[in-house]
Parts: structure tokens; C-alpha cells; sequence
């Protein structure tokens, strides 16, 4: 499962999300580089980052060129300046479901 | 260590942000450095907010950042923040930003946005002009409400079951529910368009009082909330507390006071609401009166 978080009234919108993309982020977690600085806080309002679930623990959330990935309690962020992953996850949306969001 | 300059530019895009480290950083923390004082009868900064270019909002940290505040704004080589109302070291430090080769180049935004830029800073200039210092306050004066609700984040922000299951309206008109609740809907009457008239029209079916002329003042009874409208997209809600501040709650995240600039918010109508473009009306909140769902 997917997800933006972007509303404030409306439930934010989640999706299904193939192994196709899932297997594309794994990968290129794999490649990124490890940060260990503060990550970019995003506004109140609007877009505030993506996310992904996968059953039994496995989490990733990404929002500002930082992917954050939790798994079996523990937690380690990665830089993706591109914005890589989070760019996959949003292109991996229904279209009409997401609001344009400007990166 | 970061220095965030944030170009406040915009109204429904994101402003750009340029972040410096290092060497860059320490070259612009010293053209930052606090000069002459800003004395009364000098030129301030509009008492609201304008379309267009307003400053650049700067967020320094870190032990070279001595002597300036957490955040503040720098317009014309002017600096204001809390205890800080001086002239840059570098009165021309938004031409080192937006001129050639500047740090705003590498953003990436185009060959022409750094005189696109530059023309909105200069527009600024003669809008600024219009405004004169009187007594300078860290916060704008506002007028508390009798009947406001407190502002108490703490209460909400439980990372948990009120705050991921109360949303902007939940906040707005102080009633918990625990079902992310939606205009009209206890009401048999949900929203079902996006826009003001349409989300208005259930907050009423509410039992909310629809106060469009109430001009962000304290209502006799009740608590005043503002309804603001991102187009075609989501709603969302403020609300005026007993200290005559607004804040809100952006869906299931932390409850602030906060504005996408990182402002306190006096007056929902010039807060800057990221894309929420659409300031619809004031509405009053009758303590027991509403339901919602």
C-alpha cells in the first residue's frame, strides 16, 4: 500500500502498489547514500511526503530528497537527492487521484 | 551545519529554498551580520502580507549564527526578527543571491527566474516605501476572545488515536470524534464539490453559522473559524483561540500555530496557506450546538 500524505480535510489517498515498483525502490534504496543530518521538515499544508507499507513491518516514507525506511523496529535514512523513490511512488498513483503536487 | 534562505516569492507554488553548507554558508552568514539599527521613521515592512515577492526568509543555525535569530526576513538589505531590526553587513545581499552565478542559479529554476526575481525585488522597494516604523513588537497586536478555545497542542498531538483520526475540521470546531469528520455529513448533507459554496453549505447543515463580514473579530458567543478552499482538491479549517491567534490542524498531522512560512497566524486571510488559495468565508462555532461526524 501507497500513500500521500497532502490533505488536511479530505482523507489523505492511498493506492496499491505492484511488486513491479516495489522491486525499483528496493533497488535503488540499495544504491543511495546513507544521511544522518536532520530531515527536511515539511509545511503545515499541503504535500508533506510519501509512503509505502508492506506487510508484516516494513515501512518507507519519503519527502525532500530523504527516504527513511523502518523495518523490524529500527530505522535508517538514505539521500535521494533526485528524489527518486518518491517520484516512483507518486508515478505509481491511479491517475486523477493525487492533486498536481510540485516537487 | 545549514543556512535556509527561502525565497518568498509565491502564493500557491512552493517558494524555492536554497540551502548553503560549508564555505558558502560561512560567506553568507558574514554578509548577514547585523549592521546600523533600523530606527523609527525608517521604511518596515507592510502590515500585510502582498502577492509577489516579500523578503527572503533566512533560518540560520549553528554557532556562526551568533547574534542573529532562529528566523528571520531580509528585504532590501533590511533584517527583521525577534530582537532584530538592522541593516545586513551586505546591504546588497539579494543581488549575491539572484546575480550571476548566484546560489539562486543553482536552483535550477530557469536562465530567466534570477531577473524575474530581481524585478519582483525591486516592485517590493516601492510597496515597502509606503510603510514607516512606528514602535517595533515581536508579534502583531490581537485582541483576545472570551469564548475562544485554549490552544493546547499537547492535547491533540498524542501521535496517536486524536491525532491521526481528528482532522482540520475535528480541530476547528473543538470536537473530537475520532472519524477524520466531514462537513454535512452528521448531517445527512456531505460536501460534494470542492469549492467554497459547496463545503460552506454542509458546514451549515452543521449547525456551523455562516459570518462572512465578521472580519477576524471575536464573535459575542461561540468561537469564529475560517473555512479556506485548496481548488477542485481538499478544504481546510482555522480557528481563533481564547489569545486571539489562530491555529490549525493539517488532516492527521500535529496541531500548530503555524503558517507555511513558519509565521504565527493573526489573520487566516494573509497567512500564508500554501495551496489553499481560496479564502472563503468566516464561520462561528455555538459551543453544543454542532454536530459533526
Amino acid at each position: 500500500m501507497a500513500g500521500a500524505s497532502v490533505f488536511s480535510g479530505r482523507p489523505d489517498p492511498e493506492w496499491e502498489i505492484n511488486a513491479g515498483t516495489l522491486n525499483i525502490i528496493r533497488e535503488k534504496w540499495e544504491a543511495l547514500p546513507s544521511f544522518a543530518g536532520e530531515p527536511p521538515v515539511p509545511p503545515p499544508l499541503g504535500y508533506r511526503g510519501c509512503f509505502v507499507k508492506c506487510p508484516p513491518g516494513e515501512e518507507w516514507s519519503a519527502y525532500g530528497g530523504v527516504v527513511t525506511r523502518k523495518i523490524e523496529g529500527r530505522s535508517l535514512s538514505r539521500l535521494d537527492e533526485a528524489r527518486f523513490i518518491e517520484k516512483t511512488v507518486l508515478a505509481s498513483a491511479p491517475a486523477g487521484l493525487l492533486p498536481e503536487i510540485v516537487l | 551545519m545549514t543556512l535556509r534562505i527561502t525565497i518568498d516569492i509565491f502564493s500557491g507554488r512552493e517558494n524555492p529554498v536554497i540551502k548553503l553548507t560549508g564555505k558558502e554558508e560561512k560567506d553568507a552568514l558574514e554578509r548577514l551580520q547585523p549592521g546600523a539599527k533600523i530606527g523609527a521613521r525608517a521604511v518596515g515592512l507592510p502590515v500585510e502580507p502582498t502577492l509577489g515577492y516579500r523578503g527572503m526568509i533566512i533560518e540560520p543555525t549553528g554557532a556562526a549564527a551568533k547574534g542573529l535569530p532562529k528566523m528571520f526576513r531580509l528585504a532590501h538589505g533590511d533584517m527583521f526578527g525577534e530582537g532584530l531590526a538592522n541593516r545586513a553587513a551586505d546591504t546588497s545581499f539579494e543581488d549575491f543571491i539572484c546575480g550571476t552565478g548566484g546560489p539562486l542559479t543553482k536552483l535550477n529554476l530557469g536562465p530567466r527566474f534570477p531577473d524575474f526575481v530581481k524585478s519582483e525585488i525591486a516592485a517590493y522597494r516601492q510597496i515597502r516605501d509606503k510603510y514607516v516604523i512606528g514602535p517595533i513588537k515581536v508579534f502583531p497586536k490581537v485582541t483576545p476572545c472570551t469564548c475562544g478555545p485554549i490552544y493546547e497542542p499537547a492535547w491533540w498531538n498524542d501521535a496517536g488515536q486524536k491525532q491521526y483520526y481528528n482532522n482540520c475540521y475535528n480541530y476547528g470546531c473543538n470536537y473530537r470524534t475520532d472519524t477524520f469528520a466531514q462537513p454535512g455529513k452528521a448531517a445527512g448533507a456531505q460536501y460534494t464539490a470542492l469549492t467554497c459554496n459547496a463545503v460552506k453549505a454542509a458546514a451549515v447543515a452543521d449547525a456551523l453559522i455562516d459570518s462572512p463580514n465578521a472580519d477576524n473579530k471575536c464573535p459575542v458567543e461561540g468561537h469564529l473559524v475560517a473555512l479556506v478552499i485548496w481548488p477542485n482538491a481538499d478544504f481546510h479549517w482555522y480557528r481563533k483561540g481564547k489569545d486571539g491567534y489562530w491555529t490549525h490542524k493539517p488532516g492527521g498531522t500535529a496541531v500548530t500555530n503555524k503558517d507555511n512560512s513558519g509565521a504565527v497566524i493573526v489573520d487566516p486571510r494573509t497567512a500564508n496557506r500554501g495551496s489553499y488559495t481560496n479564502f472563503c468565508t468566516f464561520m462561528v462555532v455555538m459551543h453544543g450546538h454542532i454536530k459533526i461526524k
